[in-house]
């Protein structure tokens, strides 16, 4: 009996019994420790309000093992500790009887599993950067390479496709380095027309321009010592790309009507969903401002070229939504991961983001399920075909044609002579194979 | 006065993160003027679930124990909140109303006021994030 008790003391797995009751029993050192309640306090009182675990009212392991005499293994939830902080734990259960086979109550163990979801996380940290995560080959290149540009002044060139998260890059880059304490300004470089882009950039003084009442400080100056980003670089017209090249040789900028130079200090980085190597060839962008934004290039891969990242980006969407939208934290049905991942996502990560938060203000239940999937992403039944079960030419042959006729009809809401048109053949020769088909059509036929 | 109470089984819930039943209360004076039992959906998220409770115009609750976040935003919103309590429900509000809820029957193990205790809940939020903060094991309170 006491090398029982000695080897219980021993573990580090918290153990407890109850009696028929409810009320502990034993606790042993380990189950002091975990919860933070000492054995005196403990024994005598009831067993829910000792372990306080989120199991206790629904889901309790002990109560399940009382009741079918058979042990629970692993189960999981928290529990809530006297400093109020939530420890994940699994528990396990056994029902303790007398030598007659009689329940005399039950022991439970349990695991603080704080240790291992903090390596867990630690090791989630290695797939994100700021607010970028990636499991990708080509995302994790760059989160590589992040330490090194964010350290270093030069200037930046992101590439992507419009969605794929450019600018959430470059603030990645600008928290990541020294600069972080100072701002991050971002210029959407495409929105503007020149004149405003010019002022919005470098600033203006008073009486420069009819309008201008006030002196005003442009971006390049209220970046500091920050990161000015400069998006849709690729869109900015001839005109003003050579102004641009001046600040950037010359590292200072002069205030429309002012005659001060004004020193810039901010990193730049810029963006462009266009390929600039072929705008320069085209003449639409200056090879010279090309070169001196080019210095690191980093592209983005397109969200269809690492769909491994969807179900990590939906978690943290749906996280990011729920939270933000006030209401429970959705789930989503697996079934619809697969049809995630074959959409190919022209809009990018932005486009996925809107799906989820289109989905949790639509979604009525507590999961997100096919129902709740825009058409885009809904496989497009009646423009692939599945593949015959028949066995011979002539079988196979027969299936496909069915299929195919079929697929045309409900394209044309069954008006026989746009189906026909459809398939590329004449009318005659669709009612000819509909009838050798069998097919069976519903009495509308389209027309009206 | 509103008060509510989650319960379980005739006594507070023992934790208030997942507790399925409210007991909604009102005191006039010392009458109770109405007495009924609420669910608070299960899976509910914890702003849902404050919100109900802030629907409900609750001016006091009491529950057990309680994660540190949704003590926060309890208090946050203006609900007096007595945590990490346990007992039966009946005896608990007529301890309330009587102020002698604060007394040893009434409060959870491991949260005594005294030398070794800890005070759960009392002034959450404030106390550093380290898990063993304030932990340790002395002869324990002796019984009185």
């Amino acid at each position: 009996m006491d090398s029982t008790k000695a080897i219980l003391e021993s573990i580090s797995d918290g153990v407890f019994t109850v009696d028929s009751v409810w009320k502990i029993t034993s606790f042993n050192r380990a189950a002091e420790e975990i919860t933070g309640i000492s054995r005196e306090e403990a024994i005598g009182r009831e067993c829910s309000e000792v372990f306080r675990s989120s199991m206790c009212e629904t889901a309790c392991a002990l109560r399940e093992s009382m009741s079918s005499g058979k042990s629970v293994l692993c189960r999981y939830g928290y529990i809530v500790d006297s400093d109020g902080e939530r420890i994940p734990v699994s528990v396990s259960t056994a029902v303790l009887r007398d030598e007659n086979g009689k329940v005399l109550g039950g022991a439970e163990t349990f695991r603080d599993l704080s240790e291992i979801e903090s390596l867990q996380n630690q090791l989630q940290g290695r797939y994100r950067v700021g607010d970028l995560f990636s499991r990708s080959s080509a995302m994790q290149k760059i989160f590589k390479l992040i330490p090194a540009v964010a350290s270093s002044p030069t200037t930046v060139l992101i590439q992507g496709e419009t969605g794929t998260g450019k600018e959430v890059l470059a603030r990645a880059i600008h928290s990541s380095g020294s600069r972080r304490d100072e701002p991050f300004v971002a210029v959407n470089c495409g929105a503007l027309p020149d004149a405003l882009l010019e002022s919005e950039l470098f600033g203006y003084r008073r009486g420069a321009f009819t309008g201008a009442v006030g002196d005003r400080e442009g971006k390049f100056i209220s970046a500091g010592g920050g990161t000015l980003f400069l998006d849709e670089i690729g869109d900015v017209s001839i005109a003003m790309q050579v102004k641009l090249l001046r600040v950037l040789q010359e590292k200072t900028v002069t205030p429309l009507g002012s005659n001060e130079v004004v020193p810039v200090k901010a990193r730049i980085i810029c963006a462009t969903n266009r390929d600039l190597v072929s705008l320069v060839e085209s003449g639409e962008f200056r090879q010279d401002l090309f070169y001196r934004i080019n210095v690191v290039r980093l592209e983005i891969p397109p969200l269809r070229d690492r769909l491994e990242d969807i179900p990590q980006l939906l978690d943290v969407l749906l996280r990011k939504h729920s939270f933000a939208q006030g209401i429970d934290l959705k789930e989503y049905d697996p079934q619809i991961l697969p049809l995630l991942m074959e959409y190919s996502w022209p809009g990018n990560v932005r486009e996925l983001e809107n799906f989820v938060e289109r989905a949790i203000v639509l979604c009525a239940g507590v999961s997100i399920t096919i129902q709740d999937l825009p058409v885009e992403i809904l496989p497009r039944r009646n423009k692939s075909l599945s593949v015959s079960t028949a066995t011979t030419m002539r079988g196979a042959r027969a299936d496909t044609e069915r299929q195919m006729i079929l697929a045309a009809l409900e394209n044309n809401r069954f008006n026989r002579t746009a189906a026909a048109l459809e398939l590329g053949i004449h009318k005659t020769t669709l009612y000819r194979r509909i009838k050798a088909l069998s097919i069976s059509l519903p009495q509308t036929d389209g027309r009206s | 006065m509103r008060i509510a109470l989650t319960v379980w089984n005739g006594r507070i819930a023992p934790v208030f993160d997942v507790a399925g039943t409210v007991r909604l209360v009102e005191v006039d004076g010392e009458v109770i003027s109405n007495d009924r039992l609420v669910s608070l959906p299960h899976s509910s998220g914890m702003m849902r679930r404050v919100a109900a409770l802030v629907e409900q115009k609750i001016d006091v609750l009491v529950c057990g124990a309680v994660s540190r976040p949704v003590h926060r935003m309890l208090a946050d919103s203006g609900i007096q909140v007595h945590a990490f309590i346990s007992g039966e429900a009946d005896e608990v509000l007529k301890a309330l109303l009587t102020g002698s809820l604060e007394e040893k029957p009434f409060i959870m193990p491991g949260c005594g006021m005294g030398r070794n205790g800890r005070g759960c809940g009392r002034g959450a939020g404030n106390r550093g994030k380290g898990r063993n903060r304030g932990r340790g094991f002395g002869p324990g309170r002796k019984e009185v």
